[in-house]
């Protein structure tokens, strides 16, 4: 009887929290700022205490609900407000430009050469081929975005006219 | 149902998502992004303490000392990572090659408990079905692999095509220091 019940309270949990994710959007589930990472983080560990009974059905759904509504209105003031994103997303830092390690940043996000080379190295850029990079970024999604010098990027088809077989 | 409790369930709720929120940018984007098995680690511990708080099952105060020492231990430990290599090195483990010249690394994969399959798998969500298109694969310590091609099996670059383009990728070279060696064919 008791299995049953954890049965029922978990898929009670599962359809409200897939409510919640699909009202809160798309952006939450790719987890592209902080805060979809904070709740991210904060709503799966609401969970258990629903599942074993800890907390009644109610006080769960509000307190879900509640994180999700601030969730809500955070991101909806971050697109509206280029300041608040600001602060509360961050800005994406360059740590890599025309090849060369910005130090600044690098340190700023405690980011170590080695670390450095292995974000690049997963890229597909190792350490000989920096100077291919124009500009590498970390995205407030703590991501890497490489962006390479114009003569390291492939030809365009607009371009064919101009390609010639190598002598 | 008390509605007073579910009032101060909201209230808490919120409070430890705006807390959250500003440890989670203090610590930085290598949290978000998950840079190291510690920045994982940091993100798992610092979600499982939550609940309770916001439940009212420990004191506010509480939670909010927990989270506070988490945090500064894993910000701690990041600037001791970032001064001292040796740290870093023992505390993360170094990359793994799984892939080296174009054949597997028997070793490697047994070292990370991964088999031939595991290891075609990585290289096909990078594009690559051939092997020997593989100059180095590593399984890096945030779990992710990284592919380093052979020169040859590289896309064509501009300066591949272009003669102005060349002479650009020539000036980079020199000032950069050493630019990709290619071989010309």
């Amino acid at each position: 009887m008791e299995l049953c019940q954890v049965a029922v309270r978990a898929l009670f949990a599962y359809v409200v929290l897939l409510g919640l994710l699909r009202a809160s959007g798309k952006r939450t589930v790719a987890q592209g700022t902080p805060f979809d990472f904070v709740l991210a983080l904060v709503l799966g560990d609401m969970v258990d205490d629903l599942l074993w009974a800890e907390v009644p059905a109610g006080r769960f759904t509000v307190a879900v609900g509640t994180l999700t509504l601030v969730h809500t209105l955070v991101s909806v003031a971050t697109a509206r407000s280029e300041r608040l994103d600001r602060l509360l997303a961050g800005e994406p830092v360059p740590v890599l430009e025309r090849g060369r390690p910005r130090a600044d940043a690098v340190r700023g996000e405690r980011i170590h050469p080695s670390e450095l080379e292995r974000m690049l190295r997963v890229e597909g850029v190792p350490r000989e081929a920096w100077a291919e990079v124009r500009r590498a970024t970390v995205e407030v999604s703590g991501h890497p975005a490489v962006a390479r010098e114009p003569w390291a990027e492939p030809p365009q088809r607009r371009e064919r006219a101009r390609v010639r077989p190598a002598p | 149902m008390d509605p007073h409790e579910l009032l101060m369930t909201a209230l808490r709720a919120v409070a430890v998502y705006v807390l959250m929120l500003a440890v989670i940018r203090l610590l930085g984007k290598r949290t978000v992004g998950n840079f190291t098995a510690f920045d994982l680690l940091v993100a798992l511990m610092l979600g499982e303490v939550v609940d309770e708080v916001i439940y009212g099952d420990v004191a506010m105060v509480q939670g909010f000392v927990a989270i506070a020492v988490i945090a500064a231990a894993q910000y701690g430990n990041s600037w001791l990572s970032y001064w001292d290599h040796g740290f870093l090195r023992i505390l993360e483990g170094t990359p793994t090659p799984i892939v080296e010249k174009g054949a597997l690394r028997r070793d490697g994969l047994r070292r990370e408990r991964m088999n031939e399959k595991d290891a075609l798998a990585e290289l096909r969500l990078q594009g690559l079905e051939d092997l020997r298109e593989v100059r180095l694969a590593q399984l890096e310590v945030d779990g992710q692999v990284s592919v380093i091609r052979e020169d040859w099996a590289e896309p064509l670059q501009r300066a591949d095509v272009f003669p102005e383009a060349a002479a650009e990728r020539g000036r980079a070279g020199s000032v950069g220091g050493q630019g990709r060696a290619r071989e010309e064919r």
